[in-house]
C-alpha cells in the first residue's frame, strides 16, 4: 500500500467505493426485477386461468352440440378436427412455441397430457357423426356413453389440474419474491454499513499518509522562504511526494551550492572593486602626467615649426647657390672645351716643328758627310788641303752642332708633345669632373626643392599636429572626468559588493555544503573579513583621494588650458 | 769642351800628317778607324741593285758615277746582327787593293789624328781566333778605336767573287 503513488490510491479508494456502489445497485435491480416478475406471472396466470376456462367452455359447448345431435336430432355444426378448435388452433401453436419448451416440468406434463383426451373427444365425435349418419343411433349413444363422456370428464380434470398448478406456482412465486425483498434489505444495509466503514478507513488513512507529508514538505519549504538552507526534508517515500521531496532536496542543494558561488563571487567584486578604485589612482596620477607631457609636447612643435621656416629659407638659397654654381660650372666647361682646342693646335704645331726638325736634321746630316769628305779630301791634299781641313772640321762642328739642337729641340718638342698629350687628358679629365659637377649641383638643386617642398609640408604636417594636440589635450581633459566618475562607479561597487554579502548573509546553507565552503574558505573567509574591513576602513581615504586628485586635475587641467 | 777636344784633335791630326789620320765609325756600340786614304769618298744611303748567288754580306751594287761598285754590310761580315738601313745609315767607299767597294756601317764619327804612341798593339788571342785585320787599338781620351787593316778584311776569293760581282 505504502509502496503504491497518490494517484493509485486515489484510484484504488474511489475504485473499492464505486465498487461498492456497484454492488448495492446491482442487488437492489436483480431484488426489482425478481419482485416484478412474479407481478407479471401473477397477471399471466390470470389470463392463463381465464383461457383454461373458455377452451373447458368451448368444449362443454361442443359435447352438448353432439348430444343435442344424438338424442334431438340437431344439426351438429362444430368441427370434428381437433386442431380446427379454439382450444385446438392455440394449443398444437401453443406446443410448438419456445414458450413451452420453458414452461416449467408440472405444467409441461399437464399440457402434454392434455393432447390425447382432447384429440380422442374429437375422434369419438366422428365415430359418433359416422354412426348417426349409419343410422346406428344406439350404437352413437353407446359410444358417447361409453367414450366421449370419460374423455370429457378427463379433459375437465386436467383443466383443473392445470388451474390448480398455476396457482401453486403463483403463490410460490409471492413468496419467493417477498424472501427475496427482505435478504434484498439486509444486504443493502450491510452494503452500506461497509461502505460507511471503508471510506472512513480511506479518509482516514489517505489524510494520515499524505496530509503529514504535505506538512513535512510545507515546513521544508518554509524553511527555505527563511533562507535556512541546512536542512532536507527526510522523506524516504516512492510516490509523488517522495519525488517533490527528493526534488525539493535538489533545490536546496542547488541553491545552497548557489549562494556559495554567489557569496565567493561577491568577495571577487569586492577584490575588483578594490583593484579598480588602486588603478583610478593610478590612472589620475598618469592622466596627470599626460597632460603635463602635452604641454611640453606643444613646445617642442613651436620649436620644430619655427626651424622647419628656417628649413625652407636655407633651401630657397641653397637653391639660388646650386643654380649659380651650375652657371659657374658650366662656363668652366666651356673653357675647358676651348681649353681642349687649344691644346690641340699646339698639338699640330708641335708636329709642324717636328717635321721641320727632321729636315734641319736631315741638312745637318748631309753637311756633315760633305764636311767629312773635304776633311778626307783634305787629309789627301796633304799640306796644301790643311787650311781646307780647318774649314771642313768646322763646317762638321757646326753641322754636329746644328744637329745637336735639332735633336735636343727634338727632344723638348718631343715631351713638350708628350705634356700637351698629358694636358688634354687632364682637360678632358676636368671637363668630364665639371660635368659630373653640373649633374652633381643639379642633382643637389632636385634635392633642394625637395627639401623646400618637403619644409612645406612638414609646415602643414605641423598645423594638423598641432590640431591633435589640441584634441589630445581635450581627451585628457575628458579622461580626467571619466576618471573622476569611474572613481565614484568603483566606489559604489564596493559598496554593492558588500550589500551584496550582507544580503548572502540572509542564506543558511546545509552542513556539507557549509563544511565544504569552510574547507574552501577556511584561509578564505577572514581575509575576506578582513578584506571588507579594509575596504570600509579605506573608503573615507579613498574618498578623500579622489576628491584630493580630482581637484588636482581639475587645477591643472584648467592651468593647461590656460597655457594652450 | 768636347768641341774644344776634337779642335784639338783635328789640329794634331793636321800638323802630325795625313798618314796618321783615321775616319772613325760606329758599328753598334763600338767605334772602329780605318786609315783616311783609304777611304775614297763618304756617302749617305742610297738604293743599289741586289746581285743574285752571293755571300750574305755582300747586299749588291751601287752605280757610283757611272761606276759600278760592290757593297757589302760590314755588320754582317763580323757576324753582327743585321741592322735595318735608314737616312743615317752611311756608305763608306773605299779602296781595297786597288778595288773600290762600298761599306755600309751604322754611322761615321769624326776624322781624328792618332799618333803611333796613341795605337797598341793587337793583344795576343789564342790562335783560333782570326784577329789579322785589326792593325792595333787607337787610345782617344777614354774610348777604345778598334783600327781595322781594311786590306785584310776580305781574303782573295772573296775579293775575286767581288770582282765577279
Amino acid at each position: 500500500m505504502l509502496k503504491m503513488n497518490i494517484r493509485n490510491k486515489l484510484y484504488l479508494a474511489f475504485g473499492a467505493m464505486i465498487a461498492l456502489l456497484v454492488i448495492t445497485s446491482v442487488i437492489i435491480n436483480v431484488t426489482s426485477s425478481r419482485l416484478s416478475e412474479a407481478n407479471k406471472a401473477v397477471i399471466e396466470q390470470g389470463d392463463f386461468e381465464s383461457q383454461m376456462k373458455t377452451f373447458q367452455k368451448q368444449h362443454a359447448d361442443w359435447i352438448n352440440a353432439l348430444s343435442d345431435h344424438i338424442f334431438v336430432g340437431a344439426e351438429f355444426s362444430k368441427t370434428l378436427n381437433p386442431r380446427e378448435c379454439g382450444f385446438g388452433k392455440w394449443y398444437y401453436s401453443y406446443m410448438e412455441s419456445e414458450e413451452f419448451k420453458n414452461e416449467e416440468p408440472e405444467k409441461a406434463r399437464l399440457m402434454k397430457s392434455l393432447e390425447e383426451p382432447h384429440r380422442h373427444l374429437h375422434e369419438g365425435g366422428a365415430s359418433v357423426i359416422e354412426e348417426m349418419n349409419a343410422g346406428h343411433k344406439a350404437n352413437a349413444m353407446k359410444f358417447y356413453q361409453e367414450n366421449t363422456i370419460p374423455v370429457i370428464t378427463k379433459l375437465d380434470g386436467i383443466y383443473s389440474e392445470l388451474v390448480d398448478n398455476a396457482r401453486d406456482v403463483i403463490e410460490k412465486r409471492k413468496v419467493d419474491a417477498a424472501t427475496s425483498e427482505s435478504a434484498q434489505r439486509t444486504l443493502v444495509l450491510l452494503t452500506t454499513l461497509f461502505g460507511i466503514l471503508l471510506g472512513v478507513a480511506i479518509a482516514f488513512f489517505l489524510s494520515r499518509n499524505i496530509v503529514a507529508a504535505v506538512q513535512q514538505m510545507v515546513t521544508a519549504i518554509k524553511n527555505i522562504a527563511r533562507g535556512d538552507l541546512s536542512k532536507k526534508v527526510e522523506l524516504n517515500r516512492s510516490d509523488e511526494l517522495g519525488e517533490m521531496a527528493h526534488e525539493l532536496n535538489n533545490m536546496i542543494s542547488d541553491l545552497s551550492k548557489l549562494v556559495g558561488d554567489v557569496v565567493v563571487s561577491s568577495e571577487s567584486v569586492a577584490n575588483a572593486a578594490d583593484q579598480i578604485s588602486a588603478g583610478n589612482q593610478e590612472l589620475s596620477q598618469r592622466t596627470q602626467e599626460q597632460a603635463s607631457a602635452l604641454e611640453e609636447t606643444a613646445a617642442t612643435i613651436e620649436e620644430m615649426a619655427s626651424t622647419i621656416k628656417q628649413n625652407a629659407e636655407n633651401a630657397r638659397n641653397a637653391n639660388m647657390l646650386a643654380k649659380d654654381a651650375s652657371d659657374l660650372a658650366q662656363n668652366g666647361g666651356q673653357v675647358v672645351e676651348e681649353t681642349v682646342a687649344s691644346m690641340g693646335e699646339v698639338s699640330d704645331a708641335s708636329k709642324k716643328i717636328a717635321d721641320i726638325i727632321d729636315v734641319v736634321n736631315e741638312i745637318a746630316f748631309q753637311t756633315n758627310l760633305l764636311a767629312l769628305n773635304a776633311a778626307v779630301e783634305a787629309a789627301r791634299a796633304g799640306e796644301q788641303g790643311k787650311g781646307f781641313a780647318v774649314v771642313a772640321g768646322e763646317v762638321r762642328n757646326l753641322a754636329q752642332r746644328s744637329a745637336e739642337a735639332a735633336k735636343e729641340i727634338q727632344e723638348l718638342i718631343k715631351d713638350s708633345v708628350g705634356k700637351v698629350d698629358k694636358g688634354n687628358k687632364l682637360v678632358e679629365e676636368s671637363g668630364k669632373t665639371l660635368k659630373s659637377i653640373i649633374d652633381s649641383i643639379h642633382k643637389v638643386a632636385e634635392t633642394v626643392s625637395e627639401i623646400s617642398s618637403a619644409s612645406q609640408e612638414q609646415a602643414t604636417g605641423i598645423d594638423q599636429v598641432n590640431k591633435a594636440v589640441t584634441m589630445m589635450d581635450d581627451v585628457v581633459q575628458q579622461n580626467a572626468a571619466l576618471v573622476e566618475e569611474s572613481a565614484a562607479a568603483s566606489q559604489s561597487l564596493a559598496l554593492e559588493a558588500e550589500e551584496l554579502q550582507k544580503s548572502m548573509a540572509f542564506f543558511i546553507v546545509t552542513n556539507d555544503a557549509s563544511l565544504k565552503r569552510e574547507e574552501r574558505t577556511s584561509g578564505e573567509r577572514k581575509p575576506r573579513l578582513t578584506l571588507i574591513n579594509k575596504a570600509q576602513q579605506r573608503e573615507p581615504a579613498k574618498v578623500r583621494a579622489k576628491a584630493a586628485g580630482a581637484e588636482d586635475l581639475d587645477i591643472e587641467t584648467e592651468e593647461e588650458f590656460e597655457e594652450f | 769642351m768636347v768641341r774644344m777636344d776634337k779642335l784639338k784633335g783635328i789640329n794634331q791630326a793636321i800638323s802630325n800628317g795625313a798618314g796618321d789620320q783615321f775616319v772613325t765609325f760606329t758599328l753598334g756600340e763600338e767605334e772602329y778607324g780605318v786609315e783616311v786614304l783609304k777611304v775614297q769618298e763618304i756617302i749617305g744611303y742610297q738604293r743599289f741593285t741586289k746581285v743574285p748567288s752571293v755571300p750574305s754580306f755582300v747586299k749588291g751594287v751601287l752605280n757610283l758615277r757611272g761606276s759600278v761598285v760592290p757593297v757589302l754590310d760590314l755588320r754582317l761580315k763580323f757576324n753582327m746582327a743585321y741592322r735595318e738601313y735608314d737616312n743615317f745609315t752611311v756608305i763608306l767607299i773605299l779602296e781595297v787593293q786597288e778595288r773600290v767597294i762600298g761599306v755600309i756601317v751604322d754611322a761615321v764619327s769624326d776624322v781624328v789624328n792618332l799618333s803611333p804612341d796613341d795605337i797598341q798593339q793587337t793583344p795576343d788571342f789564342s790562335s783560333g781566333i782570326r784577329v789579322d785585320f785589326i792593325k792595333g787599338m787607337g787610345r782617344m781620351d777614354e774610348k777604345l778605336i778598334i783600327i781595322l787593316d781594311i786590306d785584310r778584311i776580305l781574303s782573295s776569293s772573296e775579293l775575286a767573287l767581288l770582282d765577279v760581282a
